[in-house]
């Protein structure tokens, strides 16, 4: 009996002294001491990638007063490890705020943006270059009505879209329509719409 | 062995697929870092670097170009400036040149450092300056067609404070508790303003803490706040069935990094416990008054013990 209690005792202070050397060297035990042994550190960069798909250069063809053309949509896509997110914005580059950013290319004319607005996008009537967006991966907003209303694209970079959190192949698509006023200067019109993409603070 | 061999077919064809369903993936414009904070006194400069990456199997066309911003929305996009090109001098975007990088062109699959100088003239104001950073593509259309390009704009964000009578201060405007609730969670917004001239990230917490027992500490997280600005804080207290009257402290940093505090109450009466509890306190005391009743009528029934025995 006393032998069995001698080798328990025995035990229980090779365990003691074993947490002891333990604990002695903050928790990394033999980390310092042991040969081979390699601290590794890295830092990660923030980044942000994005990338179109579908059409992004949107051909509209002959226009004709009253017959609305649509586009096929086009997508973006966004990744980022950034911890609150990106932010999408949307602008025209157009000259005063009722022009879209379709210029006539032999004159200083061009076609109207369409009269909804990013705050309240309208069903489609009327006429203009209006977007809407169609799907979101997140955040999307029940104002859209599934890609059915519609807004003028502002002439500086506005707010459209954003998504606070880190995120993975996070996509919004969106849909442009057209129709032009009666009056419309005949001729060919182009122009490019800017998705402005960054974090959020 | 024809499954062994079927097998085998599979993993080539996985192996095969693979590089280009990663390849499908990596296409589009990536950009690293994303924000810069910078302080640079008067007449001092900063150089700092933008790497854009195209991604693309085709070259893209860039310019570099800054744009102001002096305020965020709630969820922290910057509301950029009208005009993208700021002459004046008086903000960040007319004080930041590009060099030989302002335009260019990225191979595909390639990387580009765009290498900037922030210059501060000697009589900008003190405080904080803002703007944003962007390799815009510059698209080429077909001038034969009506049609609209569609462009990326991808940049990043840049912080910048002007050393001098920088003045730092900050308040909890608004805390926000439910008043009274009769289920978990338990909704929460604390609203902080930034009174200073230079931006800084506030850090908010919640105390919620019962009459009897413990505390709880929920984190609202740590947002910018650009001078003048507000941001919203919002947070929930996953608890499905809290009872009683609670105090809430909302605790957020100032630009010093010292506590700000604003406090509220709410109560929390849960009908799932609050319901049944009452119904079982009345069934028990009708229970306890029947019981009691029914002993009464038993003593009323009973001969008293005390009466003397009849004489015969």
């Amino acid at each position: 009996m006393k032998k069995v209690i001698a080798g328990g005792i025995f035990i229980l202070a090779v365990m003691a002294i074993g947490l002891y050397l333990g604990n002695s060297n903050n928790g990394k035990i033999g980390a310092d001491t042991w040969p081979g042994t390699v601290s590794l550190s890295a830092s990660v960069a923030t980044q942000l990638t994005c990338a179109f798909s579908g059409e992004t250069a949107v051909a509209f063809g002959t226009l004709v007063s009253g017959t609305p053309k649509s586009s096929a949509g086009t997508t973006l896509a966004c990744s980022t490890n950034a911890a609150n997110g990106y932010t999408l914005g949307l602008d025209d580059a157009g000259p005063t705020a009722a022009d879209s950013a379709l210029k006539n290319t032999t004159a200083d004319v061009y076609i109207p943006d369409y009269s909804g607005t990013l705050a309240i996008p309208t069903a489609w009537t009327g006429t203009g270059l209006g977007v809407t967006m169609t799907s979101a991966t997140t955040n999307y907003l029940a104002k859209w009505s599934d890609g059915a209303n519609y807004m003028g694209i502002p002439s500086t970079t506005t707010t459209a879209h954003t998504v606070n959190a880190p995120a993975v192949s996070d996509a919004s698509s969106w849909k442009f329509q057209i129709d032009v006023p009666g009056n419309q200067k005949a001729g060919t019109y182009s122009g490019t719409v800017n998705f402005t993409i960054n974090t959020v603070l | 062995m024809k499954k062994t061999k079927l097998l085998l077919w599979l993993a080539a064809a996985v192996l095969i697929a693979m590089p280009l369903f990663v390849g499908a993936q990596q296409k589009g414009v990536q950009i690293s870092p994303l924000s810069y904070e910078f302080t640079i006194a008067k007449g001092a400069a900063q150089t700092a670097t933008l790497t854009v990456k195209n991604l693309n199997t085709s070259d893209l066309n860039y310019v570099a170009e800054a744009q102001n911003f002096a305020e965020i929305s709630d969820d922290g996009a910057p509301v950029f400036d009208e005009s993208t090109t700021d002459t004046s001098g008086a903000k960040l975007a007319g004080w930041i040149n590009f060099g030989a990088a302002a335009k260019g062109t990225i191979k595909a699959g390639e990387s580009k450092e765009i290498i900037f100088t922030i210059t501060v003239p000697e009589n900008a104001s003190a405080g904080g300056h803002y703007a944003g950073v962007f390799a815009k593509e510059v698209k080429s259309l077909n001038s034969d067609l009506t049609e609209v390009g569609v462009a990326s704009r991808i940049g990043a964000l840049l912080l910048v404070t002007v050393p001098g009578d920088v003045v730092k201060s900050a308040s909890i405007n608004e805390l926000k508790t439910p008043g009274f609730i009769t289920k978990g969670p338990a909704n929460f917004s604390v609203v902080v303003k930034n009174t200073g001239t230079v931006h800084y990230d506030s850090d908010v917490s919640l105390e919620i803490k019962p009459m009897i027992g413990k505390s709880t500490t929920i984190s609202m997280g740590s947002h910018t706040i650009l001078p003048s600005g507000t941001r919203s804080y919002t947070a929930s207290w996953n608890k499905n069935y809290p009872i009683g009257y609670y105090s809430v402290k909302a605790i957020a940093t100032d630009p010093d990094g010292n506590e700000m505090t604003k406090t509220s109450t709410f109560w929390a009466l849960p009908i799932m416990i609050v319901v049944p509890a009452v119904v079982l306190i009345i069934i028990l005391i009708i229970i306890l008054s029947l019981i009691g009743k029914k002993k009464e009528q038993e003593l009323e029934n009973t001969p008293s013990s005390s009466q003397p025995p009849s004489q015969q």
